[in-house]
């Protein structure tokens, strides 16, 4: 032997228990980085005991070990997390139950039952993480795990692992279309078949349900991902693509947030509020999860998705944290005119605490008496930002007593919500309601398909100004300020698109950079489509449009049970055809035919003909089990005899014998 | 064509010539010579394949009565015969190797010469040598014991390897040369070379290469109860042999051999043997595939047994029945999977469908 120790004896290991470790670990890795370490180490620690003892270092720990260690295992997840419910607990406990599993796993059928539930873990993973990446990784693991039911199934002393390896892969590959056409039929059941439990909220990304200096700031890096939209209609022109989210009334300084508890509104559309005019847009937004309640829509919504509701300011909230991704469908009015000649709670737009901002007070009613009207003096203030030095940076100075004078006097460098927030003050400080809005400005579309992307650094705060006659008008203060006094590029392009396409060409490297970008977008986005959203909704569409192609209307999911049960047929229909392949049969010899229709006849009868069973073995055979037909059992058997293996096949023959094997009853 | 008139089964009520029912195929009764056969029907052949099997069956019953219970080996190592190959005999001594390869010169009617391998035996002890006579003032060749018809190669594993290829090579070639002269050997010639199992110590065990020049491997084994019981209350054994007679006349073995090439092989046939082939080369299960040269072997086993069927045409039954002794030395089973070559062969028969 000149293999080392080692070697030797992970080639005398069992290879099904083998594959089945290596599974399993591969399949807790995902699981290893969210739970408790007083789960993960046991875990590790009794996959490697093992593994031990599968090279025969170690041996398995005795039944009374194994129930302390058991007790040991629930005890640990209970202190970990406090409960063994929901859904981080649920699985801990079957991590390290599973893991204890395998300190007995013996007997045929606890192999079994591993197998099985490693398949759970699988799917248990995906309660955590549903991307794309996630979703190839599992195939790997479920590809193991079937190599391990391979293995465990096989005869191990001839077949070479890797034999094992690529049969899984084709019993996988062949599992496909069934799988693809379960996952595209099989009736999805409307809402979350169990609701995800709370703990599963982690820290979201992106607006907050209240604003202060440096909150959306700290958005303007962040790349990821917010929305993505579909727009049937035209594009709206860039100066209209305002997403609009949390509206802020209360302001105590510092900060702005919403009025509480958030006033309802219950009609929509059917208001005399809300007058519109020009082409609605329509599209459809498929929102990550952001663990808050917003839904956007492009200013301003005219109807609200499902599960969903809107509130007095216009916003759109989800009856549930929007923590998993969401997919609906939008109409939005960019001409409107809101609440034009009355508005109620007229308070709440006037609001400001009463001891910060002296200065912008005074300022706001010296201003305010120039101007004719409420309208004039919007227009005044914007014309005071942009002509005092106001610059706009990411990365604004501290504002530490007074932030509205600190930042209208001293520092004039903010950011959008530096803006927003002054100019609202000084809106309300002259008597003008008017409220703070946050969103989402901008995005761009994917050139490589047909859908806006808007993300988190398109995240932007405007306000609201109510005037009378004209209603709720959208005012941008940021929008004003020159070119000049704008320090990043990249907000100079949001901000002021038309001068961005003077600027400077990006270098090749950035180019292709962005391609990339995009492409990888392109695949999330489709993944988010097809797989990770494709619910209810998405379903019917799909397979309405399909139906609709070969004339057929909406589909119900009794009909989707047929097609599904027709599908599953017409693929297993195509597999028995290649199996049977019913074509061979011409070039089949006529004697062999005959004799096939023969040995058929008899293993209707229980006599079948092994396929490695000569004719005359299987006639000695069948002549011993049916004596009173061995005659012609015999004939039969030698006619074709003397018709496939005897020098002199006769036509005359042949139909002896097609004619014997027609006669042959039992 | 001859009439048939003195089969032993037709004392059994059978009134016509021939036993033939209506559709013209003919019954061989199951008698006790013929246990072992795979013959249920027989199509009617020619009178003189019928002749030629009546001899054989006759050979394979007077050897049957010198040893007991063998008589699938006997006619296995008959079939060997009548196929042109030589034969190997593995086994544990004193289970009858010798006495088998004595009988069937004896019943054949052939020369018999019986080699002793030991570890000290030289080519020029197989081959002959010549040798100075004075009274004729020459060299005079005193031909070995290799020119004779059938030769018993004993224990041919204990001999050198140099002494093993002088033999295997006179197998393969017909002729053997010595001292720059080439001499054919006798017709027919037939080497039985036995073997003892290679874990027995003091053994060269057969290189692969040579192995292959067997055309079957058999092994005896022990005989059954009553086989042994009969051996041990019979007569002794060499008395037997030296009252046997041959059973056939010279010139007659050729007419066998001839009649067993000419054997039918039909295309359904060689599909099976090229499926059987093709199996043992893609089968993870041994270290090699079988040679163009084994497959050729299997046809003319399979055709010398289907002739002691006494059948014109070869059946996937010949071919079954003769292919773990035709296959078995020639292939090796991967190591690691701890499985009997045998195992693995019979894997391999079950692995391919008859088609």
């Amino acid at each position: 032997m000149n293999m080392s120790g080692f070697q030797q004896r992970v080639k005398q290991a069992k290879a099904e228990n083998l594959w089945l470790l290596a599974g399993l670990a591969l399949a807790f890795t995902p699981h290893f980085f969210r739970l408790s370490l007083l789960v993960i180490l046991p875990s590790i620690i009794l996959l490697c005991w093992r593994l031990l003892f599968e090279l025969r270092y170690l041996a398995l720990p005795s039944r009374t070990v194994r129930w302390l260690l058991t007790f040991a295992g629930i005890f640990a997840t209970w202190i970990a997390f406090g409960t063994l419910m929901g859904r981080q607990a649920g699985v801990g406990l079957l991590v390290i139950m599973l893991c204890l599993k395998l300190m007995e796993m013996n007997a045929q059928r606890d192999v079994g039952v591993v197998i099985g539930l490693g398949f759970f873990v699988v799917i248990t993973v995906f309660l955590f993480d549903q991307s794309i990446f996630m979703g190839i990784y599992m195939l790997l693991v479920v590809t193991l795990l079937v190599t391990a039911l391979i293995a465990f199934s096989r005869d191990q002393s001839v077949i070479p692992q890797w034999a094992n390896l690529q049969k899984a892969g084709i019993i996988l590959a062949q599992a496909l279309p069934l799988a693809l056409l379960l996952f595209f039929l099989f009736p999805r059941i409307p809402g979350p078949l169990w609701s995800l439990p709370t703990d599963g909220a982690g820290a979201g990304t992106g607006l907050s349900d209240s604003m202060s200096p440096g909150n959306i700031s700290q958005l303007s890096d962040n790349d990821s991902v917010a929305f993505r939209v579909q727009f049937d209609t035209a594009l709206p022109p860039p100066q209209k693509r305002y997403w609009r989210g949390p509206v802020f009334t209360q302001f105590d300084g510092r900060t702005w947030s919403g009025p509480y508890p958030q006033r309802l509104k219950n009609h929509l559309s059917i208001d005399s509020h809300y007058q519109v005019s020009g082409e609605p847009s329509l599209y459809t937004v498929t929102l990550e999860p952001h663990q808050r309640r917003w839904l956007f829509a492009l200013d301003l919504p005219a109807i609200i998705p499902a599960d969903s509701h809107l509130s007095a300011d216009y916003e759109i909230i989800a009856n549930h944290p929007v923590r998993q991704l969401v997919r609906y469908s939008m109409r939005s009015f960019t001409n409107y005119q809101l609440a034009k000649n009355d508005l109620p709670d007229i308070s709440l737009y006037l609001q400001l605490p009463t001891e910060s901002g002296p200065r912008a007070r005074k300022l706001a009613q010296q201003l305010r008496q120039n101007a004719a009207d409420d309208a004039d003096f919007v227009q005044i203030i914007l014309n005071y930002i942009a002509e005092q030095p106001f610059y706009y940076t990411r990365q604004p100075p501290l504002l530490l007593d007074d932030p509205v004078d600190e930042f209208l006097f001293d520092r004039r460098r903010g950011f959008c919500e530096h803006y927003a927030s002054a100019f609202v003050f000084l809106m309300r400080a002259a008597g003008v309601p008017a409220r703070v809005v946050t969103g989402y400005q901008g995005g761009e579309m994917n050139p490589q398909s047909d859908y806006f992307i808007v993300r988190q650094s398109d995240a932007h705060a405007w306000t609201e100004v109510w005037l009378r006659e004209k209603g709720w008008r959208r005012i941008d203060p940021t929008a004003v300020i020159p070119a000049g006094r704008i320090e990043n590029q990249q907000d100079l392009a949001r901000i002021l698109p038309e001068m961005a396409e003077t600027g400077a060409t990006p270098s090749w490297l950035k180019k292709i950079g962005r391609q990339l970008n995009f492409g990888w977008d392109r695949i999330n986005h489709a993944w988010n489509q097809w797989v990770v959203n494709y619910n209810t909704q998405r379903q019917q569409d799909f397979l309405s449009q399909i139906l609709a192609n070969v004339g057929f209307g909406n589909i119900d999911w009794q009909e989707m049970i047929s097609l599904l049960v027709a599908g599953m047929t017409l693929v297993m229909a195509v597999v028995a055809v290649y199996l049977l392949r019913p074509w061979n049969r011409r070039n089949q010899d006529p004697a062999q035919v005959a004799y096939g229709r023969f040995c058929q006849r008899l293993s209707r009868h229980g006599m079948q003909r092994q396929p490695t069973e000569g004719p005359l073995d299987f006639a000695r055979r069948a002549g011993q089990q049916y004596p009173q037909r061995a005659r012609d059992i015999s004939r039969i058997t030698a006619l074709y005899e003397r018709q496939r293996y005897s020098p002199y096949p006769t036509h005359k023959n042949l139909q002896q014998l097609q004619h014997a094997v027609r006669n042959f009853t039992l | 064509m001859a009439r048939i008139t003195t089969w032993p089964w037709r004392k059994q009520g059978v009134q016509s010539d021939l036993n033939l029912n209506r559709y013209g195929y003919m019954r061989i009764p199951h008698t006790s010579t013929l246990s072992q056969a795979r013959r249920p029907f027989v199509a009617i052949n020619t009178m003189q394949n019928i002749e030629l099997t009546k001899q054989l069956d006759a050979i394979v019953a007077h050897a049957s009565q010198v040893i007991l219970g063998k008589q699938h080996e006997i006619r296995l190592s008959l079939a060997c015969l009548l196929a042109r190959g030589h034969l190997l005999i593995e086994d544990l001594p004193g289970v009858g190797k010798t006495t088998l390869a004595h009988v069937l010169a004896q019943t054949l009617g052939l020369q018999y010469q019986r080699i002793q391998f030991t570890s000290d035996l030289l080519p020029a002890d197989i081959l002959g040598v010549s040798i100075f006579d004075k009274s004729e003032q020459g060299f005079h060749f005193h031909p070995g014991p290799i020119f004779a018809q059938l030769i018993l190669a004993d224990e041919v594993n204990r001999a050198t390897p140099k002494a093993q290829s002088a033999l295997l090579e006179a197998m393969e070639e017909g002729q053997v040369t010595i001292e720059g002269q080439t001499r054919p050997l006798p017709e027919p010639f037939f080497v039985i070379a036995t073997q003892n199992p290679t874990y027995q110590i003091g053994t060269f065990p057969l290189p692969e290469s040579q192995l292959d020049r067997f055309l079957m491997r058999i092994s005896l084994g022990y005989p059954d109860t009553s086989a042994e019981r009969a051996l041990l209350s019979g007569d002794d054994r060499r008395e037997m042999l030296r009252q046997h007679d041959a059973c056939i006349q010279p010139g007659q073995l050729a007419e066998l051999q001839q009649a067993a090439s000419k054997i039918h092989v039909a295309d359904a046939l060689l599909d099976y043997v090229q499926a059987l082939l093709d199996l043992s080369r893609r089968s993870p299960q041994f270290t090699h595939g079988l040679s163009p040269r084994a497959g050729l072997a299997l046809l003319r086993g399979a055709k010398a047994w289907a002739l002691m069927a006494g059948r014109r045409h070869a059946m996937p039954e010949d071919v079954q029945t003769v292919m773990p002794h035709v296959v078995g030395h020639r292939l090796q089973a991967v190591a690691e999977s701890g499985q009997q070559s045998s195992n693995a062969l019979l894997a391999l028969l079950k692995d391919v469908a008859i088609p």
